[in-house]
């Protein structure tokens, strides 16, 4: 009777002798071994019968023997120390058994022999539980995390929209101011130009009257002497001409940065058309050295005039988004060379600068929209992205290659002919949401 | 509480006497001890577990047997388990003595150490405290 229970039990029961043969094997066992074993595993070397694990099995009963001290493997360490399959083999989803095994060192009553009993169970069930569980707690951990780091993307992209927001009306304000600046600028200047005739004038007459001095009589011309002298006129004379002459200069200067900021500010109903790279990289060389005077600018081509087809406000745009990165990459001395380049069908427009370079960590996120290394409220992070679709909607490429305290040169490459079907794409994406 | 560097596996005894057996071991010396026991570097995870249970089973064992042959007890140990510390709430334990029991294993050509506390039930104390009485008397 017990010999029918313990074959019939659900768990594995196998007994092997000091040799490690196989003296006993419960149905658990047989039912599971190959068919041509079934009838000669009797006294077969157990690391025979199962030779996956051997080396573990052989390790173990030799510690049991030896030990006389019972020895434990689980599943989670070793899953498969016999090559069996699931106790399901139609619907289980495991294919191979988990097993947590136990030996135990015993003795044959009768004989004295020493030997050793294995348990196997089958804790298939439980073990693909427990695996879907942890699955489950790590998709969760990672969805939570990837929750968080969206949070706090949305947040910081909030902040940076309503920067955005802030710099758009700023933008629009600084194109509204250069409009009104104009007219002042405008009439200073024909003033000063009619200011400087009549100063001309002036000084005509001095001189007519000086040269006449001898004719007058001595009174006079004592009082009229004492009059040049008084008003210090060699000095006003020799000074007026220079000081209107300088005025002119810095008005020809204002209205220059002005005109620039006016091209500038993303007024782009033009659509596409021929534009002049050269006038537009020495436009921004005028403004932007106003603004950055830290590094010294160089502008080379070897024609005139390069011509492409295209939307001078984005172009210009992303142009001068590259410029003032390079501009501000330089903080006390350093150049900002611009080159053009014709090369068959397309233009390449070089610009490199002398500053800092981009640590290798950022190189990959640099056109990434939000992206910045500067303070938050300094930068929203647009410039490159800005850049990167304009030159992208012009066909073209922008690649930027840097080394670390050394410099950076970025590489724009546009086709001076558009292909047809992007003109339109062009026109209509490139309309800037901030025309007035 | 945080053991760094070490395991604390678990092992719980049942028979004459009731407890649980709880080791420490220093993780410097593992590699060696593992190649001592057969193991092939590099050890995986699994493998490191492994071998944490598997001394704790034969070391606490053989602390386990010497005690009760000595006092003529019986003893049956259940299967190893790793046990975090840590992670446990040692508020809730119920016991309020402690019979601290200290072995300790060094293997001399390795930095390997490892300490086994035998932790016994109230009753168990009783009982053994009986035991050794009638064996001093």
């Amino acid at each position: 009777m017990f010999e029918q229970l313990v074959g019939k039990l659900p768990v594995g029961i196998g007994i092997v002798d000091e040799q490690f043969n196989v003296v006993y094997l419960n149905d658990f066992f047989l039912d599971r071994l190959p068919h041509d074993l079934r009838d000669c595993y009797k006294d077969t070397p157990v690391t025979d019968l199962f030779q996956g694990q051997a080396k573990f099995l052989k390790r173990r009963l030799k510690s049991v023997f030896v030990l006389q001290h019972p020895s434990f493997s689980y599943w989670e360490q070793r899953p498969h120390i016999f090559p069996f399959k699931s106790s399901r083999p139609i619907t289980g989803e495991e294919t191979q058994m988990y097993q947590n095994m136990e030996i135990l060192p015993i003795k044959d009553k009768s004989s004295g022999q020493k030997l050793a009993c294995i348990f196997l169970q089958d804790v298939t069930a439980q073990a693909s539980y427990f695996r879907a569980q942890q699955k489950l707690s790590e998709a969760l951990k990672k969805e939570h995390e990837a929750q968080r780091k969206l949070i706090r993307k949305l947040d910081t992209a909030q902040s940076q929209l309503i920067q955005a927001e802030k710099m758009a009306s700023t933008g629009q304000l600084a194109a509204g101011i250069a409009h009104e600046i104009n007219n002042p600028v405008g009439f200073v200047n024909a003033n000063l130009n009619t200011l400087g005739q009549y100063a001309s004038h002036l000084i005509s007459i001095c001189d007519g009257v000086y040269a006449q001095l001898e004719q007058f009589n001595d009174e006079l011309k004592e009082q009229i002497d004492a009059l040049f002298q008084s008003n210090h006129y060699d000095l006003l004379k020799e000074d007026i001409t220079e000081l209107i002459e300088e005025s002119t200069d810095g008005l020809t200067r204002v209205k220059d940065i002005v005109e620039n900021l006016k091209n500038f500010s993303l007024k782009n109903t033009e659509g596409v058309r021929t534009v002049d790279v050269c006038t537009i990289c020495n436009q921004l060389i005028t403004l932007i050295s106003a603004q950055y005077s830290a590094p010294h600018y160089k502008f080379e081509c070897e024609h005139e005039k390069v011509e492409v087809m295209g939307n001078p406000g984005p172009l210009k745009q992303a142009l001068m988004n590259v410029m003032i990165n390079a501009a501000q990459a330089i903080e006390t001395k350093g150049f900002v060379k611009l080159s053009v380049i014709e090369k068959g069908d397309s233009v390449v427009i070089k610009i490199l600068d002398s500053g800092c370079g981009i640590p290798v960590k950022h190189r990959k996120r640099l056109f990434e929209p939000f992206f910045t290394t500067k303070p938050e409220g300094q930068g929203q992070g647009l410039g490159l992205s800005v850049a990167y679709t304009a030159i992208e909607q012009h066909q073209g490429k922008i690649s930027i290659s840097s080394k670390e305290n050394k410099g950076t040169v970025v590489e724009i490459t546009i086709p001076k002919q558009l292909s047809c079907l992007e003109n339109e794409s062009i026109d209509s994406e490139l309309d800037s949401p901030l025309t007035p | 509480m945080k053991l760094k560097g070490l395991f604390t596996p678990r092992q719980s005894f049942l028979g004459d006497v009731h407890g649980e057996v709880m080791s420490v071991l220093s993780q410097a010396g593992l590699t060696e001890v593992a190649t001592l026991m057969d193991y092939e570097d590099p050890l995986s995870e699994e493998d490191i577990q492994e071998i944490i249970l598997e001394l704790c089973n034969i070391l606490a064992g053989a602390c386990l047997a010497g005690l009760s042959e000595q006092l003529e007890l019986t003893t049956n140990l259940n299967m190893p388990t790793l046990f975090q510390p840590d992670k446990s709430n040692f508020d809730d334990l119920k016991w309020q003595h402690s019979l601290v029991m200290e072995v300790q294993f060094v293997i001399a050509i390795s930095s390997f150490s490892m300490r086994v506390v035998f932790c016994l039930d109230d009753e168990s104390l009783a009982r053994i405290k009986n035991t050794l009485d009638e064996l001093l008397a």
